[in-house]
């Protein structure tokens, strides 16, 4: 059976554990983000030239 | 039975007359206030017809707004159709341009937790606490989620407070904001966000639902609802969905939850002591789960150059996008130059999806 202090515990642990999950995953869509725009600049470039 | 002893009048309580007088209440505030007309507006209307005498409107298997509670609430489809329509209409651009603003709205969540803390010490069970605790997540839809699962014989009190709470937001929050920032930090001006990619956009409903569903199964039919919504939305390949779910069906559905919500508020329902308690902790959670994003603010500018007006960790309480424009507006006030506005929409949507988290955790626990 759970206690209230454990549902307390995990239930806000639960909510910083997810939502950190979400911050770790919004960082990794930025990084591959910022690698899939610089080859297609580069190609831009190079069809300027 | 002759009908003269049939007449609604004969079977009129005092209690269904009070009833009555709420129900007009919240027509009123819909109308001539505006408070959250969509809802308040049909929850109003649900209350007076609920308490008519001899309708049979709310008898179990058989009245007209019973099988629209019934299919709709109970089977767990309206709040997750509206969670739809709520995708289709969400820009994550904000959160996703500032990631670290995405712990303001878990923070807000400690409101959630202290009130559940509290109710529970008042003597409501656990699952009636949790489902006082949610209302300071400001999210109506979760809340009836809730509810109907956790404690339905709450489900209309704790709506009705969720949404008035939603709609007293310029006027609850920022009693509390002035009071626990100083002039100094309502002037802070945040960095420009970074430019967050069409790409980026289009992959965050996806790789969200993966992370919060395998973190937390009972969240999906909320979560996975709402990130089909900004998928279609993100895609641009589906205007017609994009446009059904965030205008036609979002406004059946409402219709709907504001009338079923209103109707289980029956006078031997709602007319008890422990109704009030409902309202005054459901404020608490509020006003606590105001504080608690504000007062993460300040304290990630202790370990940070590029600091945060922490009057964005107010809108960390989802009331999208009400509480971002508080945040906005009490920044302007401080500086003229100061918008926050784009900066307090991610927290407000952060809120939106640690409440959803907070709420599966409870389903998970006490379902």
């Amino acid at each position: 059976m759970d206690t209230p202090h454990s549902i307390f515990i995990n239930g806000l642990s639960g909510v910083f554990v997810g939502i950190g999950m979400l911050y770790l995953m919004m960082k990794l869509l930025a990084v591959l983000s910022d690698r899939w725009a610089k080859p297609a600049s580069k190609s831009e470039s190079g069809t300027t030239k | 039975m002759p009908f003269f002893e049939q007449l609604g009048i004969l079977a009129l309580t005092p209690g269904m007359v009070v009833m009555w007088l709420i129900g007009l209440t919240l027509v009123y505030l819909a109308v001539s206030r505006e408070y959250e007309p969509l809802l308040l507006l049909p929850i109003g209307f649900g209350v007076l017809v609920a308490n008519l005498p001899l309708t049979g409107l709310m008898d179990p298997g058989e009245g007209l707004i019973w099988r629209f509670y019934h299919y709709g609430v109970e089977w767990e489809v309206i709040p997750p159709l509206i969670f739809l329509g709520l995708g289709a209409h969400t820009d994550f651009g904000p959160l996703l341009s500032q990631p670290r603003l995405i712990f303001l709205g878990a923070a807000a969540q400690g409101g959630v937790y202290l009130t559940f803390f509290a109710a529970q010490a008042f003597g409501f069970t656990l699952q009636e606490s949790a489902t006082i605790g949610i209302i300071g997540g400001a999210d109506g839809p979760t809340t009836i989620f809730l509810a109907a699962q956790l404690a339905p014989h709450l489900l209309g009190a704790c709506a009705v407070a969720a949404y008035s709470y939603m709609a007293l937001v310029p006027i609850i929050q920022p009693p509390i904001m002035r009071l626990l920032t100083t002039e100094q930090e309502r002037k802070i001006r945040m960095k420009k966000a970074r430019k967050v990619t069409a790409r980026e956009k289009l992959l965050f409903p996806l790789a969200a639902t993966l992370v919060i569903v395998l973190l937390v199964p009972a969240s999906a039919p909320l979560i996975a609802m709402f990130m089909l919504g900004n998928l279609f939305r993100e895609s641009k390949v589906v205007d017609r969905l994009t446009d059904t779910a965030q205008n036609a069906l979002m406004n059946i559905v409402t219709i709907f939850l504001g009338l079923t919500v209103g109707a289980t508020m029956s006078a031997d329902a709602f007319l008890r002591g422990d109704v009030i308690f409902i309202f005054v902790l459901g404020l608490v959670a509020f006003a606590v789960s105001t504080a608690c994003g504000l007062l993460l603010a300040k304290l990630m500018n202790l370990f940070t150059s590029d600091k945060i007006n922490p009057l964005v960790g107010a809108a960390g309480v989802s009331a999208v996008p009400m509480a971002a424009r508080v945040a906005h507006k009490m920044g302007a006030e401080a500086d003229k130059k100061n918008y926050l506005l784009m900066f307090a929409m991610g927290p407000n949507l952060s809120g939106v999806i640690g409440t959803v988290i907070a709420a599966g955790i409870f389903l998970t626990m006490l379902g």
